[in-house]
């Protein structure tokens, strides 16, 4: 197969699975088209790189950093992290306490962009751990738990017990567990 | 595909953003993509095409006019600064600045020659109506060094400023301004008016940095957030001297700043910088307690997480931001910005030239 016609075969996957990412990312309109171009003209140039049996990872890898670049250049500007965040705040009539999608957007938006990013990447699009390593660039057993420490905060940011997904209990303490300090290398 | 394995992830996933017509690689809009990247070139490895689209005309005369050529690019030795867990640098720290008399670190008393330069340059003459013309060259991962120039109202938002980066699709960009008219901007976006009003004593400034940025739990520390806001003040603004002069001063009031002593900006001009660098946590690392779990002496836990970490994490990843400055005037020529990732590592700067010219889309006199 020539490389136009392994390119054209990959648009066909590609394009979709990049609009929704885009559209996971609150990116609309020509912002969500230039976040799918711009991945898909690194693709084209790069077509010999780009994994032959699963290449979503390889294309959301590339795209997660085009975006996260437009971010930086639009950080000057203000406009595409205040029409993010405006898109994922409550809507009208949610219930902030319960497991509505404004009261889980409004928890995801609460988190570190990184752990938006794992969660996103799982419960939006679809990926699993070993696929999710594969575009942050870590070892699997990395992105099960920076998927587990993530969701872990988007339990407690919408009150949720993180094991058990009951509301937590006004009395709770930390008898179940005990947390150290973060520690680094 | 994975099945979603618990309740939680599972209303995630029902909370996701849905495209108000699902795309379809069939759509005209997808056929025109699909035609444009084809056409754009050809892919690296086929026989008699060129590997990708050289720079472009404007590109090439840059080169030309810069005054700094692009020298070979020198490894940059970076002081570590490895920011602990706890102190002032930890998320949650107090985002006040709370007042003490800083040690008179290489990078301060940088940064303070920096200030002081800053504050004897001369005044710009600047109206209302008037634009903020900022050029400068980007690297980005995504190609060789490109243009990027900005053209922002000195006094309202409102009034529609331009953006021309033609390497990434912006070859006459409105930027648009906020809600309310006239609009000043703001600390992430300010116009020369908004920074004409900031306070000049550096705590104070600070303290307001820090109130500005929004610091959240598992993210940045929130000094690595205040010299990263600062940054922003700073880029692709043009600010009266001692404004200028007095975010280099708040800029050395945030702990964990250290001094680089050779490093290059996008189009290898040499420098002396000053670095912010800030590491992720390694992990952290949860030990069960009650029946059938014992928690480890407290002597020991530190060295268990370690052992855990270890074993299940990924190592930290570290991000820096580095000013740049001419070593002679001390102005700052750029600005280098890690973004550790899998295709693109930096964003760098380099700024050609800052003026205030009288209308969006005016470039100064031999340029």
């Amino acid at each position: 197969m020539d490389r136009e016609t392994r390119f054209r075969a990959l648009f066909e996957c590609a394009y979709p699975a990049l609009s929704r990412y885009a559209r996971h990312r609150g990116l609309t309109g020509a912002d969500a088209e230039d976040l799918v171009a711009g991945t898909l003209e690194i693709a084209w140039r790069r077509i010999d790189e780009v994994p032959t049996d699963d290449p979503l990872p390889w294309l959301y890898a590339v795209a997660r950093n085009l975006w996260r670049n437009k971010l930086r250049r639009d950080r000057r500007r203000g406009s595409i992290l205040t029409r993010f965040h405006a898109s994922l705040s409550p809507q009208v009539g949610d219930d902030p306490g319960g497991l509505s999608p404004g009261a889980l957007r409004a928890a995801m938006a609460s988190l570190s962009d990184d752990d938006q990013e794992v969660l996103r990447l799982v419960a939006w699009d679809g990926l699993t751990p070993a696929a999710v390593s594969q575009v942050l660039g870590c070892t699997p057993v990395a992105a099960r738990s920076r998927l587990h420490r993530a969701r872990a905060r988007l339990a407690a940011a919408l009150g949720l017990d993180p094991g058990l997904q009951r509301p937590r209990s006004p009395r709770h303490k930390q008898g179940d567990s005990y947390r150290s300090t973060e520690v680094h290398r | 595909m994975m099945a979603l394995d618990d309740d939680l992830l599972t209303a995630l996933r029902a909370a996701r953003p849905v495209p108000e017509t699902e795309p379809a690689a069939s759509s005209p809009e997808a056929r025109m993509m699909l035609a444009r990247i084809l056409g754009s070139g050809r892919p690296p490895g086929e026989p008699g095409r060129s590997r990708r689209p050289g720079p472009s005309r404007r590109f090439r005369r840059l080169l030309i006019v810069l005054p700094a050529t692009a020298a070979a690019a020198a490894a940059v030795v970076l002081g570590v600064s490895l920011v602990g867990p706890g102190g002032p640098n930890a998320p949650g720290h107090s985002h006040q600045a709370r007042p003490r008399t800083p040690a008179a670190t290489p990078a301060l008393r940088l940064l303070a020659s920096v200030a002081r330069a800053a504050a004897r340059q001369p005044a710009p003459r600047v109206t209302d109506n008037q634009f903020v013309y900022v050029a400068s060259m980007v690297a980005d991962g995504t190609g060789p060094p490109h243009l990027r120039q900005t053209w922002l109202s000195v006094s309202n938002l409102c009034r529609a400023g331009l953006l021309k980066e033609p390497a990434h699709g912006f070859t006459s960009e409105p930027l648009p301004g906020g809600g309310k008219c006239p609009d000043r901007g703001s600390l992430g976006n300010p116009t020369y008016r908004l920074l004409e009003s900031l306070p000049t004593d550096p705590r104070t400034l600070l303290n307001m940095i820090y109130a500005h940025i929004h610091a959240k739990a598992g993210g940045p520390p929130a000094a690595y957030q205040a010299f990263d806001a600062i940054g922003t003040l700073l880029r692709e603004t043009i600010a009266p001297p001692r404004v200028s002069a007095a975010l280099y001063r708040a800029a050395a009031l945030i702990p964990g700043v250290t001094k680089v002593a050779d490093a290059t900006d996008a189009i290898g001009r040499h420098g002396v910088a000053v670095e912010f660098r800030y590491t992720t946590p390694g992990g952290e690392c949860v030990f069960k307690t009650g029946p059938g779990h014992r928690l480890p002496p407290r002597s020991k836990i530190a060295a268990r997480c370690a052992a855990q970490i270890a074993k299940e994490h990924a190592p930290p990843v570290t991000e820096t931001i580095q000013w740049i400055f001419d070593k002679a005037t001390l102005q700052m020529i750029g600005e280098n910005d890690s973004d550790p990732g899998a295709y693109t590592k930096h964003y760098e700067t380099a700024v050609v030239q800052r003026a205030v010219v009288d209308n969006a889309g005016d470039v100064p006199a031999g340029h």
